[in-house]
């Protein structure tokens, strides 16, 4: 039985991991992607990536607006998730309410905003972006540093207390330190859902703020060219380092 | 402590609820052509026509052409022709506008000015819920419970097998294998399954070297399929995992022990405590695919199969945004009751 | 220090109680009876709706049952702390940590510390900036007995060398009866009775408290038997 079992895993674990790596060596084809005879191999098209302007920019972009959008959320999301650590009347509205973005599909959050936007005249493209990624973003703050947050106890604050302490030094003394590796998930987290996005910066950005997936599904739509298999390989790597950091400090080895 | 929350929970509320909620409204409230025939609709039962002359010489009815013709198709050209000529209109007013175009007398023309003109319209609610949007959002229904099925039906024997790891570093690197796609951009994932399925890509190349076939894997179902099973596997899997990792052994051995067959012990103890991760993991993969925009629209060629994609068409080409937001609000609600339902399994 | 007529809304109830400077007085009594409740109100953590405390309660020393110290700062730094904020010496952290006898660990993390440790490395940070009164709330209850029997000796060595005033909360009677100048016994959210331990066991106030302090050491009667 076991055995049967372990043929659909190992398919499975094969088809999960198979297509990453085919798009990894097709990267490096120095012609078009989809012909494997006779390949020919080149950094070519990674060079493409840092020579073609648009790229550039979109990667700029991308960079900005996830920077901006995780550092909101951090400042509102940090101190959201302290209040949330305790249960109180109406905890399961809040914590209902926090994990909407995440759940409601990012279609129908974006159609909403382009919306509202238009009907309230804000047609800076750009920090509507931020604000958007922020909105996206700030769940996986609040959820990773509430997470963290199952290491405090009440009795380090009533300590703290005593030891003359007052509410800031607190935070910044005992709690900080604490909630540190959440704080860091929460933000990779939040800067990769931001890097990630598209539906977002379909209807919200223009040709400013055009942003790395939004270059990727223009190029899938018009003309397929392989520079967006060195960008996808890239942003592949960029995945698997946040995954690693990521799981990592939420291992067991790290909190000892 | 709590206060510390309320910034988000206003920004949440301000950011998300509102936007969401206004789009809801208006698929049933859109006062466009209150605002651009008034005085027409004032005086409907009165001098109709006379009213419409002095709409029509406005600017403010430019809207009206776009509106009215989503309700009344073939309207536009009655507009533009009228407001063009609008400086020669004389009385009598009816003759003058039937004289334009035999349609303004049209019955069927002014019940639709007739229906909007108080703004409140189910008409584009009713019109996602018949027809060709039913039958697309019954599609996007059932072709998502498909995916879910297939997904679960893939993921829970991998869940399981997971749980029965014992070496530590084939765990990791099974774990690994699982993680790497769900952290990964998404439109990476369907980049590369782009690329895979194409009629001349490599699975096409191997199957034509071994049995012959050429395979039509993209721009259809089966690519929405295949990409959709795979971006949600993982979703499903961890889920599914978390569960079965705190399933006790014992009553599986016990009832080994008494003699029971394999199937048996598998449906009558094991399945029944892994329950709520197969509820909370159908629930969470149905959510996540009915909203797939991407999918579809890449590895289904963009044949608007699903609600999604009618969404943005209607968005973006067709400009019928209370349709689209009739659809959004459609969509919306399911959503909306499926997290419900989620929320309320996950309290307990 | 003094309280008087300390009543709190739940479980306190017209409580008197006297502490004289550089005693330990132990608040002993079963579970449920305000000893915790009163100890926090002391410490500012509780409200008390009517009464009057006699001490400023900003300038006091607590050692708890569990959870003392900040989990990411070493020992040292677990002392130090409430010098830096109330900028102190900080080389008095070193003197404190002599005295409990955790010198040799002053650089280790609370995890890597025995329960034991923890809780004198604790004592140390409570005692370290000379407070008007050291709160101690059951602070061996969570160690094993021959770690309380040591440490039990250790809390009244030091309260004794440093002269500070201490006040112990414990159900435990015997471990009351042996580092206390005086015993405070509450029931019901009362103190009903304050007195040095040779009274409470020969004078008992009422016939419950007889019977609570018997009871408690009754062990030590079926021992000596046992023994003898």
């Amino acid at each position: 039985m076991r055995n049967l079992v372990a043929i659909v895993f190992y398919s499975t674990l094969f088809f999960l991991i198979a297509p990453m790596c085919v798009i990894l060596w097709m990267s490096f084809s120095a012609d078009q992607y989809y012909i494997i005879q006779d390949m020919t191999y080149s950094l070519h098209w990674y060079n493409q990536i840092f020579e073609d302007d648009k790229w550039v920019n979109a990667i700029y972009n991308s960079v900005q607006i996830g920077l901006l959008s995780t550092i909101m959320a951090l400042v509102v999301g940090v101190p959201a998730a302290i209040g949330l650590r305790k249960s109180f009347v109406g905890h399961g509205i809040v914590m209902s309410l926090v994990l909407l973005p995440i759940i409601v599909p990012p279609l129908i959050s974006a159609v909403s905003w382009y919306f509202a936007v238009s009907s309230l005249g804000w047609y800076n493209n750009f920090v509507n972006m931020v604000l958007g990624h922020f909105l996206l973003g700030v769940p996986f703050v609040v959820i990773s540093v509430l997470a963290s947050l199952t290491h405090w106890k009440d009795t380090y604050f009533h300590a703290s207390n005593v030891c003359g302490a007052s509410k800031l030094q607190t935070f910044y003394y005992v709690q900080m330190p604490i909630i540190a590796p959440g704080i860091l998930v929460g933000s990779l987290l939040c800067f990769m859902t931001s890097f990630d996005e598209l539906l977002v910066a379909m209807f919200l950005s223009n040709y400013n703020t055009r942003t790395v997936p939004l270059e990727m599904w223009s190029g899938l739509r018009d003309n397929i060219s392989p520079t967006i298999l060195a960008v996808t390989v890239l942003t592949m790597i960029v995945s698997l380092a946040v995954m690693i950091i990521v799981t990592y400090l939420t291992s067991d080895k790290y909190k000892k | 402590m709590r206060w510390l929350t309320t910034p988000l929970v206003v920004i949440l509320v301000l950011g998300f609820i509102l936007p969401v909620g206004m789009l809801i409204s208006k698929s049933i409230y859109d006062p466009t052509l209150l605002n651009s025939l008034p005085q027409t609709i004032n005086r409907i039962d009165q001098d109709r026509y006379q009213a419409l002359a002095e709409d029509l010489s406005n600017e403010y009815s430019r809207p009206a052409i776009r509106y009215v013709n989503h309700y009344y198709v073939g309207s536009r050209s009655m507009f533009i022709k009228a407001r063009k000529n609008i400086d020669t209109a004389t009385a009598p007013y009816k003759e003058w506008f039937i004289e334009q175009d035999p349609r303004w007398q049209d019955p069927k023309f002014w019940q639709v000015i007739y229906n909007h003109s108080n703004g409140f319209t189910l008409t584009n609610l009713k019109k996602s819920f018949t027809g060709v949007y039913w039958s697309v959002l019954a599609n996007t229904l059932l072709l998502g419970a498909l995916i879910t099925f297939t997904t679960l039906i893939i993921a829970y024997p991998t869940a399981w097998y997971l749980t029965t790891i014992k070496n530590k570093t084939l765990f990791t690197f099974s774990l690994f294998c699982i993680l790497l796609p769900f952290f990964s951009s998404y439109l990476s994932r369907l980049v590369a399954w782009l690329v895979l399925l194409q009629s001349n890509g490599i699975i096409n190349n191997m199957t034509e070297e071994i049995v012959g076939l050429n395979l039509d894997l993209i721009y259809n179902t089966t690519g929405i399929f295949i990409g959709s099973v795979y971006i949600l596997l993982p979703l499903s899997i961890l889920p599914l995992y978390a569960v079965m990792k705190d399933v006790s052994p014992y009553p599986v051995y016990a009832a080994k022990t008494c003699g029971a067959s394999r199937i048996t012990t598998f449906i009558k103890v094991y399945l029944p405590q892994t329950m709520p991760g197969i509820y909370n993991a159908a629930l969470l993969t149905f959510m996540t695919v009915i909203g797939f925009y991407t999918t579809p629209a890449l590895l289904g060629g963009n044949k608007g199969k699903f609600v999604t994609e009618q969404i943005v068409y209607h968005m973006e080409t067709s400009l019928n945004w209370g349709l689209a937001s009739a659809l959004t609000a459609s969509l919306s609600a399911i959503v909306l009751i499926l997290f419900a339902v989620y929320a309320r399994l996950n309290r307990a | 220090m003094k309280l008087t007529n300390i009543k709190n809304s739940y479980i306190l109830d017209n409580v008197n109680l006297e502490v004289p400077e550089h005693d330990l007085v132990t608040i002993l009594g079963p579970s449920g009876s305000g000893k915790t409740t009163l100890l926090k109100v002391l410490a500012g953590i509780e409200k008390y709706t009517s009464g009057t405390l006699s001490i400023d309660t900003r300038n006091i020393g607590m050692v708890f049952q569990h959870y003392n110290l900040f989990p990411k700062m070493t020992a040292k730094e677990n002392v130090e702390f409430p010098l830096r904020v109330k900028k102190l010496s900080l080389s008095l952290a070193s003197v404190y940590l002599e005295l409990v006898g955790m010198a040799e660990h002053a650089n280790k993390m609370p995890e890597q510390l025995s329960g034991g440790q923890q809780q004198r490395v604790a004592l140390a940070r409570a005692l370290c900036y000379t407070p008007d009164i050291v709160l101690l709330d059951e602070p061996l209850g969570s160690l094993d007995v021959l770690l309380r029997n040591q440490l039990q000796h250790d809390i009244r060595r030091i309260q004794q060398e440093t002269k500070s005033t201490m006040l112990y909360v414990t159900h435990d009677i015997a471990e009351a009866f042996v580092i206390s100048d005086s015993i405070a016994i509450m029931q019901d959210g009362k103190v009903i009775q304050h007195d040095i331990p040779r009274n409470l066991y020969h004078n008992p106030s009422t016939p419950w408290v007889d019977s609570f302090i018997k009871g408690g050491l009754s062990h030590l009667e079926q021992i000596k038997e046992i023994v003898n």
